[in-house]
């Protein structure tokens, strides 16, 4: 381009910059969109690789029902590509936190595969340490530093007796994946050290972490723990997962196609060599299984005999007990009247003793008195003999007068005269009077007196005797007294013997009696023991025999990255955001297509006459034209570049910040392609400039002459429906709409497109974002009549039936179902989680579970068959007639006919049949482990108390809230979409609108002065070109509900995850926003553009 | 003036020529005026003409930035009256307007600094007086060139038959406008161009004005003024005796849908209104409207009512925006050069449809380039320089049909 040619075109540029603007807008909106949400895919997935490098995330991770033992890890370390084995051993326990059971997946921490990223604390190192999933600890609220109890089950770990061990052995023979229960660990307390990631576990949300055993299925955590906490032997020295890693992948993303060609090629010989190890395992585990089995059903044969045997001796000893208790009852009646007897005698003899012992008693007591008198003689006469004594010793010494000896001896001698009185009144003596005279005379008589006291006669039992007489009297009659008591006191004793001999036997025949009863009660204990341990063991060792007969050889899976939920989670994102790109950036490619093409257009009208000029002068046809191509052409490589930028930054950025909260590895850079960067601007170059010249090309054509005449009016020309005759009828204003739609084609066009962009834009957006939360009220609505799940363990029988009752009597309705997660195989390879659920109560079932059949049979529980999700038929293409391949856990495949479709709007596929359906299928008869129920507003809280108290209830959870949580994470990624819809809606109102509306009152600023120089009002030139407006914007909005509606639709397909399907419905409130919104746009882009009107010089009229 | 008795020979031969060659005795005496004018360095003159009675004197041709059409003089009144009664020229080197306010009042606008006066008549009459009139920032007259002008009236008079000046004098109807002193400036940058220099002009009822003038002389721009398009920098302008010089653009708008019809030179018809669309489109403006289809037939499109402009030719399409001006029936309609894009026949035809919408009694203010055209006109005012150059009442306007050019 010459450089005056260049100068010609950057003013044009200038002059005409809005024109240029908008293509530059509308290219970057195209190019940013598309890219930006594209580009959102491979960020993500970078993100992602980026967090499996850090964790050296396996490359492929092999199960294995019986387990890969030590030799198989290092065959399989030989396997070409594999560079490193490691195995890996888990269990699910369960953990009661805040006052609910957590069914937790334990893990062995892995050494150099899968390795953790610790987020706090320090990472276990013994026994009793423990480390926590970074989302699961938040979920549970526990941290680094905290201690956690893993509960025993009943069911699990608690038999002690060899029968049941046996029993128990042969039950989980060889079966290294059913892990739960504690006897895998050997601890059931730990102290929480460390929180980490782990690459397998990329995706935060808890629907990723797998299911378990446990009567829910669910896995709400997932922890780990150093391999020796692990007791190796439960998991019969084998592994039963073990993760691999391949150095020839290391360096790829896991998300490219190289990765999974050259992973397909190495799983295909871990296949090979898993066939051959697969086999040997089994082979060696059958036969130990089997030597089990049959041990265990020996030894309960031998408990049963020893049963009998226990019975027949018991029935002796009670015989034995009974006959010699009644002999020694025998015995102890005879005793008993034989002292009964001696009684009697002792009894008569007692009151003659009694007698015999008054008497001398007695005869003892007047001695008494006697001795008294003669020991108060004694004392008084030698009392006075002593005073005597000291009175005259007192004179002597002259202590005293002869007189005052004589008087003190006179008042002592009157004293002992009354003293010797009394005494002697007894005896009938008369005592002279003692003065200092004869005091010494009578003190002599006074012992005299005694002296002979023996002599004296007395009267005693009517005879006369001397006192001594008496007295020996008395001794005889004590002595005979005393023989008697003896021979009594000997006679008592021997009676008190009798007694003690007969209680003492009594209490002996007692003892016997209860020692044998306590014999005889123990050997019953004992054989009601024996018996209850048959009965509880007999059906485990047959259960045992049964899966022992059942056990079948299976195949090691074989999983590559793209089977672990987290990739799954960040390639079904990834698609989602690729999808999602190509359907916003059709809609902004084809409005700047026609943006451009009436840009161009306009500029090419607009200097008509100049390029008529340039003609006249010998400027060719492809040199004019290149100008504009130019015009066009920097606009859209400008656009490209800034719609790169806001792409990469922007869009990027606010998908990127919503997705991140959903993964592990959190925040990560936005991605860049220099490849579809090219190839988008190079698309969006060729349409703009073949727009371009399209739009040019007409003009061009004509000769410079016919150019230099201007630009020729509209032409106007009588229409077919003006020859209709209502159209004289309408009024001017009508008609005047219409002619000025009819004529202006390309503003017509222009503004429908414009505004049915913005509609279409608000319209898919709300449409997406209601749609996926409105496919949560359908399955809450339409399918689901329930809104809670119960689970129940299989023992006791009633737990069920309890539970249920229990939940009834709190105002909620349920009905019985066995409800387990297993895998699907997809038809074009591949598994996903599905769900089966037999009805135990038809007529309960269908209150609370509608199964709408959209295509196939209505549901009939009498057919040989399953009622599958819809999605099944919509993204696999199945149909009815066709068979699902369902591995129910244990690695065996079922078969199962597809009678029919049934609406289903949660992200995983769902099974209904029969039980009968199920029994035939599966062999067995389904074990109704769960309850459906409808709270009726009764909160999940005062459900789970009242189901606590029944013996076997698990867990109940409110499935209606716990899927909210699931709608509203997905939901956060489309509502971030629709943001960027809302804010590009807007953009493209103002853009296109205001180019627009600016535009048209540009083309009709004349006709608009005439009409006004004829006395239009400023407000009646607005509502002349309003008239227009608003037409054209109804017209716009119309078409733009209808291709937002389609639009929506089809975005929302674009989004639904394979194993589900979104509502797709033309949504009110989208449609009344996006009539609302782009109305509200339209008229904010109108009164913007109609305030050109008042500026408007009339005398302009007079310009050219 | 030049003093030199050469120059004074010259401009006599001049007025002799121009006389000599003339029709009628209007054309030899503007052109006479013009001549005398241009040669004094006059700043302006008028030719009053006596009525049939002989009692009045009205203008019918001036040149100058003022109105003169609705002033007259009764005999003896003024400067005209008394030179007509005395039949003797006035000298007035040094006019004092204090001493004369009749007369200043011809010239409110033009500051008069000296005046002359002199009497013409025909063979057996008198027929009126012709008045040269000098601002104050000019030279006053010198009797040199009084006497030239004198000169001048008598070879007119001598030259031309009595019946020419004996015809009917036009009397205008009600002042339905009225200008005085209107200046407008445009600035552009720093640049400020004054376009309208002071106009001073009365538009009456029911007559054909023409506005005439050199590109960039200010005609449009007065059209715009009086359109109501445009306010004038100052001034006064009335109409119908309300003040309009500083009306809001909501009261021109009410001014201009209620009293004003337009008829543009490039026709400015809605190109996606049919031709009776384009009528009722504004007819829906004012309550008591003509009927779109009368109005077509008045400008004979009956038959092309359905068409759109581009199906018609531009004579049609002028046509077309005539009875658009018409339908309001306004009560003045102002053409901005309505056969400028127009070739002569249709240009005709266009100007047949005006001359009878005129005929109706609407008032037409038309601006052309056209001098052909000027002869319909009921009065003719020439601008020059942003200013009235001169005034003409057409005594004896000529039908459309007898316009050449």
């Amino acid at each position: 381009m010459k450089p005056t040619q260049r100068t010609e075109l950057f003013a044009n540029i200038k002059k005409t910059f809005v024109s240029f603007f908008s293509i530059l807008m509308f290219v970057a909106l195209g190019v940013g969109v598309f890219l930006g949400i594209t580009w959102a895919g491979p960020a993500l997935e970078n993100g992602a690789d980026s967090m499996f490098r850090e964790g050296r995330f396996h490359n492929f991770q092999v199960q294995y029902l019986y387990g890969l033992t030590d030799d198989d890890l290092k065959e399989l370390g030989q396997v070409e590509g594999v560079t490193n084995v490691e195995g890996e051993r888990q269990s699910f326990q369960v953990l009661q936190h805040d006052g609910a059971n957590y069914t937790v997946k334990v893990q062995s921490l892995g050494r150099e595969i899968d390795v953790p990223i610790v987020r706090e604390g320090d990472l276990p190192g013994k026994t009793g340490e423990i480390a926590i999933n970074a989302a699961s600890a938040k979920n549970l609220g526990l941290g680094v530093g905290d201690t956690i109890s893993f509960v025993h089950d009943a069911d699990d770990g608690s038999a002690t007796t060899t029968l049941a061990s046996n029993a128990d052995a042969a039950t989980d023979s060889g079966n290294t994946g059913n892990t739960s229960g504690m006897k895998y660990l050997k601890s059931d307390t730990f102290k929480v050290t460390a929180i980490i990631d782990t690459a397998d576990y990329a995706a935060k949300s808890a629907a990723t972490y797998g299911y378990s055993n446990s009567p829910s299925g669910m896995v709400d955590a997932v922890a780990w723990v150093p391999d020796d906490s692990f007791d190796a032997s439960t998991f019969q020295n084998g592994f039963p997962i073990v993760n691999i890693a391949c150095d020839g992948l290391a360096g790829m993303g896991t998300f490219t196609d190289g990765y999974k060609n050259v992973s397909s090629d190495i799983e295909s010989r871990i296949t090979t060599v898993g066939k051959k190890l697969g086999t040997a395992r089994f082979d060696s585990l059958y036969s130990q299984a089997k030597a089990k089995v049959e041990e265990a059903e020996k030894q309960l044969a031998e408990g049963k005999q020893k049963i009998a045997d226990g019975e027949k001796q018991l029935a002796d000893g009670k015989a034995e007990l009974e006959t010699r208790k009644a002999e020694g009852e025998q015995k102890l009646a005879d005793g008993y009247q034989q002292l009964l007897y001696y009684e009697a005698l002792r009894a008569e003899a007692e009151p003659m003793l009694a007698a015999a012992r008054a008497e001398v008693e007695e005869g003892e007591a007047v001695f008494a008195q006697v001795d008294a008198i003669i020991g108060g003689l004694k004392a008084a006469a030698a009392n006075a003999s002593a005073y005597a004594a000291d009175q005259h010793q007192k004179l002597k010494n002259k202590e005293i007068t002869q007189e005052q000896h004589d008087a003190n001896l006179d008042a002592y001698g009157a004293d002992v005269t009354a003293q010797l009185q009394h005494y002697a009144d007894m005896v009938g003596i008369t005592v002279p009077a003692i003065d200092h005279t004869n005091i010494d005379g009578v003190i002599a008589v006074a012992n005299a007196i005694v002296d002979n006291f023996e002599s004296f006669a007395v009267e005693y039992k009517g005879e006369f005797m001397t006192v001594a007489q008496a007295r020996a009297k008395l001794d005889e009659g004590r002595a005979q007294l005393n023989a008697a008591q003896a021979e009594y006191d000997t006679r008592v004793a021997q009676l008190n013997d009798g007694w003690a001999a007969y209680y003492a036997g009594q209490d002996e025949l007692n003892r016997l009696v209860a020692e044998g009863e306590q014999k005889i009660a123990d050997g019953e204990k004992q054989l009601a023991d024996a018996k209850a341990f048959v009965a509880e063991n007999e059906p485990k060792v047959k259960a045992g025999r049964e899966q022992f007969d059942a056990m079948q050889e299976t195949a090691w899976a074989v999983l590559p990255r793209a089977y672990n939920a987290g990739v799954a989670e960040v390639s079904t994102f990834g698609g989602v955001t690729r999808n999602l790109s190509f359907s916003m950036a059709a809609l902004f490619i084809i409005v700047g297509l026609l943006v451009s093409y009436f840009a161009v257009s306009r500029l090419v009208h607009e200097q008509v006459t100049q390029i008529g000029a340039k003609k006249a002068l010998g400027f060719r046809t492809g040199e004019i034209t290149k100008s504009f191509l130019w015009y066009s052409g920097i606009a859209v490589l400008v656009g490209a570049i800034v719609g790169t930028i806001v792409g990469y930054l922007l869009v990027e950025g606010i998908i990127g910040g919503v997705l991140a909260g959903m993964f592990a590895f959190g925040s990560y850079p936005p991605y860049f392609g220099w490849v579809l960067f090219i190839v988008m601007t190079a698309l969006e170059l060729l349409l703009i400039l073949g727009t371009t010249f399209l739009a040019c090309r007409r003009i061009l054509k004509q000769h410079a002459v016919e150019l230099l005449r201007g630009e020729k009016p509209p032409e106007g020309k009588e229409r077919f429906y003006e020859r209709w005759g209502i159209w004289d009828k309408l009024p001017l204003f009508v008609q005047t709409i219409v002619n000025n739609c009819i004529n202006d084609k390309r503003r017509m066009l222009s503004t429908i497109v414009g505004v049915a962009g913005s509609t279409a834009l608000i319209v898919t957006a709300i449409t997406l974002n209601n749609d996926v939360m409105k496919s949560y009220d359908y399955q809450y609505g339409n399918v689901y009549g329930f809104n809670a799940i119960a689970y129940v363990k299989a023992e006791p029988e009633s737990a069920g039936d309890d539970v249920k009752q229990a939940l009834k009597d709190e105002g909620a309705d349920a009905t019985r179902v066995h409800l387990k997660s297993s895998l699907l195989e997809l038809p074009g390879g591949g598994s996903s989680t599905m769900r089966i659920v037999v009805p135990s109560d038809e007529e309960e079932f269908d209150r609370l579970y509608h199964v709408n059949s959209l295509i196939g049979d209505p549901l009939d529980l009498s057919r040989d068959g399953v009622w599958v999700t819809q999605a099944y038929a919509d993204h696999m293409g199945a149909k009815v007639g066709d068979v699902v391949t369902v591995d129910s856990g244990d690695g065996v495949k079922h078969e199962l006919p597809i009678l029919g479709f049934h609406e289903f709007w949660l992200t995983y596929h769902e099974l209904v049949m029969s039980a009968d359906c199920y029994q035939r299928e599966f062999g067995k008869d389904p074990q109704m482990n769960a309850l459906l129920v409808q709270m009726n507003g009764a909160p999940v809280a005062d459900l789970r108390a009242a189901a606590t108290k029944v013996d076997g209830f698990d867990s109940i959870i409110d499935d209606a809230d716990y899927q909210y949580g699931n709608f509203a994470t997905f939901s956060s990624v489309s509502s971030a979409v629709v943001a960027i819809y809302l804010v590009l809606a807007a953009l493209m109102a103002v853009v296109v609108l205001l180019n627009l509306n600016v535009m048209f009152i540009e083309e009709k600023k004349r006709e608009l002065i005439v009409l006004m120089i004829n006395g239009f009002s400023v407000k009646d030139a607005k509502h002349y070109i309003s008239y227009d407006s608003i037409v054209l914007t109804a017209l716009g909005i119309i078409v733009g509900i209808v291709l937002g509606c389609i639009m929506g639709s089809v975005t929302v397909a674009a989004i639904e995850p394979s194993t589900g399907v979104f509502v797709k419905s033309v949504d009110l409130w989208a449609v009344i926003i996006g009539v609302v919104g782009s109305a509200a746009l339209a008229v904010i882009m109108s009164v913007i553009a109609l305030r050109r009107i008042p500026k408007f010089n009339l005398t302009d009229i007079n310009k050219q | 003036m030049e003093s030199s008795a050469l120059q004074i020979y010259k401009v006599i031969g001049q007025i002799q020529g121009i006389i000599s060659n003339a029709t009628t005795l209007d054309e030899a005496l503007q052109e006479g005026l013009k001549a005398i004018v241009e040669n004094a360095g006059a700043d302006g003159g008028a030719i009053w003409y006596a009525d049939a009675a002989g009692e009045r004197l009205r203008p019918f041709f001036w040149i100058g930035p003022v109105d003169l059409t609705s002033r007259s003089h009764v005999l003896g009144d003024g400067s005209v009256g008394r030179v007509f009664e005395s039949q003797k020229t006035e000298r007035l080197f040094h006019f004092d307007p204090t001493q004369d306010v009749e007369t200043a009042i011809d010239f409110k606008g033009l500051p008069v600094g000296s005046m002359v006066c002199v009497p013409f008549s025909g063979a057996t009459e008198n027929l009126g007086v012709i008045q040269f009139v000098n601002g104050q920032d000019s030279d006053p007259f010198t009797d040199e060139g009084a006497d030239v002008m004198e000169i001048m009236a008598m070879m007119a008079a001598m030259a031309l038959e009595d019946n020419e000046a004996l015809a009917e004098p036009w009397e205008p109807g009600e002042t339905v406008m009225r200008l005085r002193d209107i200046t407008r400036e445009f600035q552009n940058g720093d640049i400020i161009t004054k376009v309208l220099k002071g106009v001073n002009l009365d538009v009456y009822e029911g007559e054909f004005l023409v506005l005439l003038g050199e590109s960039g002389c200010g005609k449009s721009t007065l059209l715009n003024i009086i359109g109501g398009m445009d306010s004038a920098t100052s001034g006064t302008f009335e109409y119908l005796d309300k003040d309009l010089s500083r009306a809001t653009q909501a009261e021109l708008t009410d001014f201009r849908r209620d009293n004003i019809g337009f008829i543009f030179q490039s026709y400015n018809l809605m190109p996606n209104l049919t031709a009776l669309q384009n009528l009722k489109l504004i007819a829906e403006l004012v309550d008591e409207p003509m009927n779109a289809d009368e109005a077509l037939d008045v400008v004979g499109l009956s038959d092309r009512k359905r068409n759109y402009p581009s199906q018609m030719s531009g004579g049609q399409q002028q046509r077309v925006s005539i009875a658009r001006a018409l339908v309001k029936k306004p009560r003045i309609i102002l053409a901005d050069e309505p056969t400028a894009a127009l070739d002569y026949a249709t240009s005709i035809e266009v100007l047949q449809v005006m001359e009878e919408v005129v005929k109706g009694g609407t008032t037409m203010v038309m601006v052309t380039h056209n001098e052909e055209i000027t002869r319909m006109a009921d009065r003719v005012v020439r601008m020059r320089d942003g200013r009235m150059h001169e005034v003409t009442i057409n005594r004896h306007p000529a039908h459309a049909t007898d316009l050449v050019w």
